[in-house]
């Protein structure tokens, strides 16, 4: 709270998230397709292979324009809006790694010339000289990549370093090799996939058929080989991950589905111009593309849910808090107190103090009204209600730090909550009872499963459970509903075993 | 409201303090090239494109920046993220917070640079097939540069102003605000604006003077234009580093008037080594066929250009003094880290020099 924050009505998690899915996406492609054309020119030139040369030259300004521009802006921009968004973690990462960016620069550099001067000289000087250029290139890309992945990967598992503060203990973590090895083969897939991308437009057919049929079989290298990687990377996740895959973090769950299930198909399909490469048009190759493209989103997306509620695990929250700061904040006097960038001063029970809660301590994940929108999911619930979950975020969905604020903090929050969300909104049936005054926390058969332990209540027990469950498990809020609601969320969870009743019958 | 004093990282310095400044100021000046390259020379490109149906010899110009502009926008980006890296480093409380008092504006400076990039490469590229959009495009690209040019002086003159930062912010969360209320701002944009075109001067005119044995009325020309838009641009610019020096809060520009010697010696140093710079460019532009004039007054350009970000450093210095001074910042140096970077960057840039070589060894295309 050594920042301002960044009001973006989108969300800045969600600007993040675009910006980063492009650049991974771009920037694999960039050192994957070096190695793609330093090979395939290096076959061209074994063979005399005049097409492949042409179809190489072509490609080749392609991938120039693509990755001297959208890869290395699209690189920096992240920098600028982790920046923008995270400036605590963002600035940790650099004071640890500032030398580790530095060498990543001078790789940089030699990435940058290199490219230009490839793309610029075919046929200008010795085919020998060029494909040394060729591999300059590559082998500074792919360098890059093993560098850069030490401080992605120390994001997530800082390992040794947090007793240490030793550098090589952060930056050889403890997912350091599986993830640089999944990228690897994921760099290797992504080459063969915009292979495919160019290929496609080469005009003489034998030579299209033989390049498509290749850029396959690279494809499918790269995916099998990411198998077993992600699989030794996944083991190495930290405690709280396996919780979240399954359903503590809906949209991460999600994901993971998508990743394995996307995967497999992926595999399946790259089949198809392996063996049947005559047939393979632009739009395959286009359908391969984002095929391609919403693996990566998935994939980049788990490894930013499984890091919640850190931005650097076990040293700091997402909302730039160290564990320290966070702990003296909550037992001694508050947010206000403690942060820098505060108008209102000292804190009072009033929407005006709570506006500013709210973006100190919920903003950097939450938005109002867009990405992860609170007024939705609080629209009809009382100020009470709220005041009393904030004091649990830690046990709901979504893996959230504990609320660092004082009492009065947390009063005022609910009720500038309350306030925006509207607490005279009525609830429309059990469904929406259940998923405000429980679903932050249990879900009827996936996180926290309820189906099981309200099996056989009846109607009236329920009613009367509802408002005993606080004082038996302190984890949940009060109930602090209408009788109405209580009804209507009794009336619901009996209808899970109704159902299930009918499919037992039949 | 009062000042707003962000504080520094606790984590330390990986790195004695003289080093990381050094590094900023130098890796500063190593950006500073090339960007007032892409800067001035793509706005007198942009000129002589507009002149160039008169005018054959401008045409050829623009033509031949044209040519250039995507590599020198290589180089400019390139040889920036490292000054950026180095200012984070030492003064990152100030940098951050600045960037998301204007957010919104900050942002977009990356995908203004995406396109004005690709507009490049396309004026490269599609030069003769784009004919009519030429010259719009041409403009919008110009516009973009200069543009983002405007916005990297708001963030450098905001992080300077925590005793504003507290108005500015509160007034808009959501999006922030350019840094407009600051006088200082306009000089100091408009002083580095027009120093580029004087250093763009100097690039045509290196450029008139490589091409020598191929077109000798044309390079003639070139060396005279490029030396008579250095010493025009440079002329404005000594009013306008006047202004700028007035603009100054009083407390910051009295360092440079007596109360810090350093800073005061190398005022007038960087004034008289301009005036020499001026006369030998005044020479050279007289004699096309003589290069020493030329060259020794390149130099001394570059000797200028260092002195300013020395200078601007001190600039730095004195406005946050009252909030924030290097020497409270902990240091615990990475030594192994930081040899592995100095051998990785010979290296690099051994390999980068080779690959000029190639480039300029190759045949013409
Ligand atoms: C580190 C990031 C982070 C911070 C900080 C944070 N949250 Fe969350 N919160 C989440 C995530 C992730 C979810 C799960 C949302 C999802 O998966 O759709 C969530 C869910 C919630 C939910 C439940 C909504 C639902 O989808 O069931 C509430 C209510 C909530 N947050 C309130 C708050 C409040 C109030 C604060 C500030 C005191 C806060 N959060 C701070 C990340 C965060
Ligand atoms: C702030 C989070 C939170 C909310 C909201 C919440 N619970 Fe819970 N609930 C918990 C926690 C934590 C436990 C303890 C789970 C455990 O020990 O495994 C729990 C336990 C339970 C149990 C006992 C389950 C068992 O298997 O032992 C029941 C029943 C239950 N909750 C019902 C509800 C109902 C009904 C609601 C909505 C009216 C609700 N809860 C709202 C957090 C919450």
């Amino acid at each position: 709270m050594n920042f301002p924050v960044w009001e973006l009505e989108m969300g800045t998690p969600l600007l993040i998230a675009i910006v980063a899915i492009l650049h991974v996406y771009v920037s694999h492609f960039a050192i994957g397709g070096g190695l793609f054309l330093v090979v395939m020119e290096h076959y061209a030139n074994r063979k005399d292979d005049r097409h492949l040369r042409n179809y190489l030259i072509t490609h080749s300004r392609f991938f120039a324009l693509v990755t001297l521009v959208f890869g290395a802006i699209s690189g920096v921009g992240i920098w600028f809006v982790i920046g923008l968004s995270s400036p605590a973690a963002t600035s940790s990462l650099i004071h640890l790694f500032v030398w580790v960016w530095a060498i990543e620069w001078a790789l940089f550099i030699v990435e940058i010339a290199a490219a230009i001067v490839y793309y610029m000289t075919w046929d200008r000087v010795s085919r020998r000289t060029h494909l040394a250029v060729g591999w300059v290139y590559f082998i500074a890309a792919f360098l890059s990549l093993v560098v850069i992945n030490g401080i992605l990967a120390f994001m997530l598992t800082p390992g040794e370093w947090l007793a240490s503060g030793n550098f090589w203990d952060a930056f050889f973590n403890p997912t350091y090799w599986p993830s640089t090895l999944a990228r690897t083969a994921i760099c290797i897939g992504l080459a063969g996939i915009y292979a495919l991308f160019t290929g496609v437009f080469v005009k003489h057919a034998a030579t299209r058929a033989r390049i498509i049929r290749l850029a396959g079989l690279w494809a499918l290298a790269g995916t099998i080989l990411a198998v077993p990687a992600l699989y030794w990377y996944h083991g190495l996740l930290p405690a709280g991950a396996a919780e979240l895959f399954a359903g503590g973090m809906p949209a991460a769950a999600l994901a993971a589905r998508v990743l394995v299930w996307g995967g497999i198909a992926l595999a399946v399909i790259l089949l198809a111009p392996i063996i049947f490469p005559k047939n393979f048009g632009p739009g395959s190759a286009i359908t391969f593309a984002l095929v391609a493209l919403t693996l990566f989103g998935a994939s980049e997306w788990i490894r930013e849910s499984v890091r919640k509620p850190w931005v650097i695990v076990d040293y700091m929250y997402g909302n730039g808090l160290r564990p320290a700061e966070a702990e003296a904040m909550s037992t001694g006097d508050g947010i206000l107190a403690n942060a820098v960038w505060v108008q209102e001063r000292p804190a009072a029970a009033t929407t005006a103090t709570g506006r500013e809660i709210f973006r100190l301590a919920c903003r950097s994940c939450h938005t109002l009204d867009g990405y992860r929108g609170l007024t939705d999911r609080l629209g009809g619930l009382d100020e009470d209600y709220i005041y009393e979950s904030v004091a649990r975020l830690e046990h709901m969905v979504g893996a959230m730090p504990a609320f660092p604020g004082s009492d009065v903090e947390r009063r005022a929050l609910a009720r500038y909550l309350a306030q925006e969300s509207g607490t005279t909104l009525p609830m429309l049936d059990g469904a929406e009872v259940f998923s405000k005054r429980c679903g932050f926390c249990h879900s009827q058969s996936g996180f926290r499963a309820l189906d099981g332990s309200l099996e056989g209540y009846a109607h009236d027990e329920l009613l009367e459970l509802f408002p005993e469950l606080a004082e038996m498990i302190e984890e949940m809020p009060p109930w602090s509903g209408t009788e109405d609601e209580a009804r209507m969320l009794a009336d619901f969870i009996q209808s899970w075993y109704a159902v299930a009743g009918e499919e037992e019958e039949n | 409201m009062e000042p707003i004093v962000p504080l520094p990282d606790v984590l330390p310095l990986p790195a004695p303090l003289w080093l990381l400044e050094f590094l900023l100021v130098f890796t500063f000046i190593c950006h500073l090239v090339p960007m007032n390259f892409l800067f001035g020379g793509g706005i007198l490109a942009a000129i002589s494109h507009a002149r160039g149906s008169k005018s054959e010899n401008h045409g050829r110009l623009a033509r031949r920046l044209f040519e250039l502009l995507p590599t020198v926008i290589a180089f400019a980006v390139t040889l920036g993220i490292a000054p950026l890296l180095f200012v984070q480093v030492l003064y990152g409380q100030f940098v951050y917070s600045s960037s998301i008092l204007m957010a919104n504006a900050w942002f977009w400076v990356v995908p203004l640079l995406i396109a004005g990039y690709y507009l490049a490469y396309l004026l490269r590229f599609k030069w003769d097939s784009l004919t009519g959009m030429r010259s719009g495009i041409v403009w919008v690209m110009v516009l973009i540069f200069t543009w983002i040019g405007f916005i990297y002086s708001n963030n450098f003159t905001l992080m300077l102003r925590p005793d504003v930062w507290a108005a500015h912010y509160f007034a808009n969360p959501a999006s922030g605000q350019l840094n407009w209320a600051d006088p200082a701002l306009y000089p100091r944009y408009l002083h580095m604006l027009v120093g580029a075109v004087a250093v763009a001067g100097i690039w045509i005119m290196i450029i008139g003077l490589r091409r020598k044995s191929g077109d000798v009325a044309w390079s003639n020309w070139a060396v005279a234009y490029g030396a008579r838009m250095f010493m025009h641009a440079t002329l404005l610019n000594v009013i306008i580093g006047f202004w700028f020096l007035v603009a100054l809060p009083k407390r910051v520009m009295m360092i440079f008037m007596g109360e810090n010697m350093t800073a005061t010696v190398l005022l007038f140093a960087a004034i008289v080594l301009t005036a020499v710079a001026w006369v030998l460019i005044q020479r050279a532009s007289k004699k096309p066929d003589s290069r020493t004039p030329a060259v020794a007054g390149a130099v001394a350009l570059l000797g200028v250009l260092a002195m300013m970000a020395v200078m601007r450093q001190q600039l730095r210095t004195a406005y946050l003094a009252p909030y924030f001074t290097l020497d409270e910042l902990q240091v615990a140096p990475q030594w192994d880290v930081l040899g592995l970077f100095a051998v990785t960057l010979v290296i690099c840039l051994g390999v980068v020099a080779w690959l000029i070589k190639v480039m300029m060894r190759a045949k013409p295309a």
